[in-house]
C-alpha cells in the first residue's frame, strides 16, 4: 500500500488532479473562513459589480458576493458528490460482489437490471427520479446515487469474478472458509482498487449532474449557492456582467477536471490493467 | 450473424422491458397521491377521480403496469395532463428536432476527433499530442451548460456573429436553420470530441505498431497513405463502439443544450414536464428517448459485428 501511495505521489496527473481536488475539499470544509462574506447576504446597491479588492469575483444581480457563493457552492458540490457516491457504493458494491461470486440466475437478473438502468441517459434518469421524489438537494443525492449504482456494481462484479479465479481463494475454501468468509475476508479487500478508481471518477459525474439538475431548476433551489443554479440565474445578467456566468462554470470545470485527473492517475497506479 | 443477432435482440427486449418497469415506477415513487401531485390539492374530487381512473391508478399495481405497457406497445403513451394533447403526437413533433441536433453534434465531434486523434498519435509525445490531449481533457471536463453559456456570451452577445437562442425549421429557411444550429451543435459536440479524440489516438497508436503497417511502409507507401488506407480502417472500429455508447450521452446532453438555446425538442419537453408535474409526458419522453438510445447502440454494435467478423463469434 505504501508503495502504491508513493507511486501516486510521484504521478504527474495525480499531483495536478490531487491539487485541484484538495482545493475543492479545502473550500468545502473551510468555507466560513475562506468566503469573506455571507453567500446569501444581498446588497442591492452593489449589484453586478466587476471584480474588485472587496469582491474578488464581483457581485451578482442581488449584490451577493460571487466568491463567497462559489466557495459555499464547493461545499454543496462536494457534499452531493460524497453522499451520492457513498449511496452508490453501499448499494452497488454488495450487489455486484454477490452477482460475481454467486453467478447463475441471480447474476443474470441483477446484471440485466443494471443494464436497463445504465441504458438511460444519466441526466434524464436523474430528472425522472427528481420529478418523482420532488426537487431538492436530497432528491438529487438519491437520484445521482441510483444512477451510479450500476456503474459501481459492474466494476465490483468484474473485480470479484477476476479474484475468484485466484489460487488464494481456492486455498481459503480448502481450509473450510464459508462463502461469506471467502467473499468478505479474501475477495472483497482485493477488489477495492478498481471500485475506488470508479468512485473517484464518479465524483466528477455527480458534480456535473447536480449542477445540471440545478441549472434546469430541478436540483438545489435558490437562494442556496449551487454552481448550476448560479449559472442558470446568470444567463439573464451575463450581458451586463460576464463574471456572474464565468466563475461558477469555471469552478465546476476545475472540480470535474481535478477528479478526472485523479481518477486517471489512480487507475494507472492501482489498476494498470484498466489503462488504455 | 443470425445467432448473434438473435442473442442481441433477446437481450434488447429484456432491457427494454426492465426500462419500462423503471419508467412506470416513477409515478409510484411520488410521496402521497400522484394525482394530487399532478393536479394540485384545490381540484375537486370528481376531477381527481376521473384522472385516477383514466391513468388506471384505481387498479392493482400489476394491472396498472399491464395496462400502461399494453397501451405503450400500441403507440399510446397517454395524454398530457396540462395540454390534453396525446404524448405520442407531442413526441412525433419534438423528436426530429432533437435527433437533428444530436446528429449535427455527432458530426462536430467526429470532425474534430478524427484529425486531432490521428495527429496526436502520429506525433506522439510532441507538443501537438500534448495540446490535443489537453483539449480532449477540457472537452470531457467542461460541462455543456457552461460551454453553451460561454459560446452565447462570446459569439452572440459580444461579437454578434450567431443567434443566441431559437430554432428555425430547415424547410422554412435553410441558412437561418444552420445559423441557429451552429452553437447548440458545437456545445453538444465538443464533449463528444473530447471522448472520441482519446479513443482515436489510442486506436491509431495500437495499429501503428502492427506488422502490416511496417510491411506497407517497407513497400514504399507514403506515410499519409498508410494511415488513410490501412491504419484508420482498423483504428476506427473501437471508436465506432464508443460512438454507440456516446449516443446515450448525446441524447442526455441534448436535454440541457435545448434548455440553453431554447430548442423546442424532447429535452425541453422533459424539463417542462418536470416543472409542471406532467407525469404522462415525462414518462413517455424518458421511455422513448432511452429506448431510442438503446436501439441506436444496438445498431452500432451490429454494424461493428458486420465489419469485424471476430465479434460475431465471441
Amino acid at each position: 500500500m505504501k508503495r502504491r501511495w508513493r507511486a501516486l505521489l510521484r504521478h504527474r496527473l495525480a499531483i495536478v488532479g490531487g491539487g485541484l481536488t484538495a482545493a475543492l475539499v479545502v473550500a468545502a470544509l473551510g468555507a466560513p473562513l475562506i468566503a469573506r462574506d455571507d453567500p446569501l447576504g444581498m446588497h442591492m446597491a452593489a449589484s453586478l459589480e466587476p471584480p474588485s479588492a472587496q469582491h474578488w469575483f464581483g457581485t451578482d444581480q442581488f449584490g451577493r458576493d460571487i466568491w463567497a457563493r462559489v466557495v459555499y457552492g464547493a461545499r454543496l458540490s462536494f457534499g452531493v458528490g460524497l453522499l451520492s457516491m457513498l449511496l452508490a457504493t453501499a448499494a452497488g458494491l454488495p450487489l455486484g460482489a454477490a452477482a460475481g461470486y454467486l453467478g447463475g440466475p441471480f447474476d443474470a437478473l441483477a446484471m440485466r437490471v443494471m443494464d436497463a438502468v445504465l441504458a438511460f441517459p444519466a441526466i434524464l434518469l436523474a430528472i425522472g427520479l427528481v420529478a418523482a421524489l420532488g426537487p431538492g438537494t436530497g432528491s438529487g443525492i438519491i437520484a445521482i446515487g441510483i444512477v451510479y449504482v450500476p456503474v459501481v456494481a459492474r466494476v465490483s462484479r468484474a473485480a470479484v469474478l477476476a479474484r475468484c479465479r485466484e489460487e488464494y481463494v481456492d486455498a481459503a475454501r480448502a481450509l473450510g472458509e464459508t462463502d461469506w468468509g471467502v467473499l468478505t475476508r479474501h475477495v472483497l479487500p482485493n477488489c477495492l482498487a478498481p471500485v475506488l478508481v470508479q468512485v473517484t471518477v464518479g465524483f466528477a459525474s455527480a458534480i456535473v449532474i447536480e449542477a445540471g439538475l440545478s441549472f434546469l431548476g430541478a436540483g438545489t433551489p435558490p437562494p442556496a449557492p449551487s454552481w448550476g443554479g448560479m449559472l442558470n440565474e446568470a444567463r439573464q445578467y451575463m450581458a451586463a456582467s460576464p463574471c456572474v456566468a464565468v466563475f461558477p462554470g469555471l469552478a465546476i470545470s476545475i472540480a470535474v477536471l481535478g477528479f478526472n485527473l485523479l481518477g486517471d492517475a489512480m487507475r494507472d497506479v492501482l489498476d494498470p490493467r484498466l489503462r488504455r | 450473424m443470425i445467432p448473434y443477432l438473435q442473442t442481441r435482440l433477446a437481450a434488447l427486449a429484456l432491457v427494454l422491458l426492465l426500462m419500462s418497469m423503471i419508467v412506470f415506477s416513477f409515478v409510484h415513487l411520488i410521496p402521497g397521491d400522484p394525482v394530487e401531485a399532478m393536479l394540485g390539492v384545490e381540484v375537486d374530487a370528481s376531477t381527481k377521480q376521473g384522472l385516477r381512473h383514466a391513468l388506471g391508478f384505481d387498479r392493482p399495481l400489476a394491472a396498472q403496469y399491464a395496462l400502461w405497457i399494453g397501451r405503450a406497445l400500441r403507440g399510446d403513451l397517454g395524454t398530457s395532463v396540462r395540454t390534453n394533447q396525446r404524448v405520442t403526437a407531442i413526441l412525433a413533433e419534438k423528436l426530429p428536432i432533437t435527433l437533428g441536433l444530436t446528429l449535427a453534434a455527432a458530426g462536430v465531434g467526429l470532425a474534430i476527433a478524427l484529425p486531432a486523434g490521428v495527429v496526436a498519435a502520429v506525433r506522439r509525445d510532441s507538443l501537438v499530442d500534448l495540446g490535443a490531449m489537453g483539449i480532449a481533457l477540457a472537452g470531457v471536463s467542461i460541462p455543456s451548460f457552461w460551454l453553451g453559456v460561454m459560446l452565447i456570451l462570446l459569439f452572440s452577445l459580444h461579437w454578434r456573429l450567431l443567434p443566441a437562442i431559437g430554432y428555425v425549421p430547415f424547410a422554412r429557411d435553410p441558412l437561418g436553420a444552420l445559423r441557429h444550429l451552429v452553437l447548440p451543435a458545437v456545445t453538444l459536440g465538443l464533449g463528444l470530441a473530447g471522448a472520441l479524440t482519446r479513443m482515436v489516438r489510442s486506436g491509431v497508436l495500437e495499429e501503428l505498431g502492427q506488422d502490416y503497417v511496417r510491411t506497407a511502409r517497407a513497400k514504399g507507401l507514403r506515410a499519409g497513405a498508410v494511415i488513410a488506407r490501412h491504419v484508420l480502417r482498423n483504428a476506427l472500429l473501437p471508436t465506432l463502439t464508443v460512438l454507440g455508447v456516446q449516443v446515450s450521452v448525446l441524447l442526455g446532453g441534448a436535454v440541457i443544450t435545448e434548455q440553453i438555446f431554447a430548442w423546442p425538442g424532447v429535452g425541453q419537453l422533459a424539463v417542462q414536464a418536470v416543472l409542471s408535474r406532467d407525469y404522462p409526458v415525462l414518462q413517455g419522453t424518458i421511455l422513448v428517448v432511452a429506448a431510442l438510445a438503446t436501439v441506436i447502440q444496438l445498431l452500432v454494435d451490429l454494424a461493428y459485428a458486420l465489419m469485424d467478423p471476430r465479434v460475431r463469434y465471441t
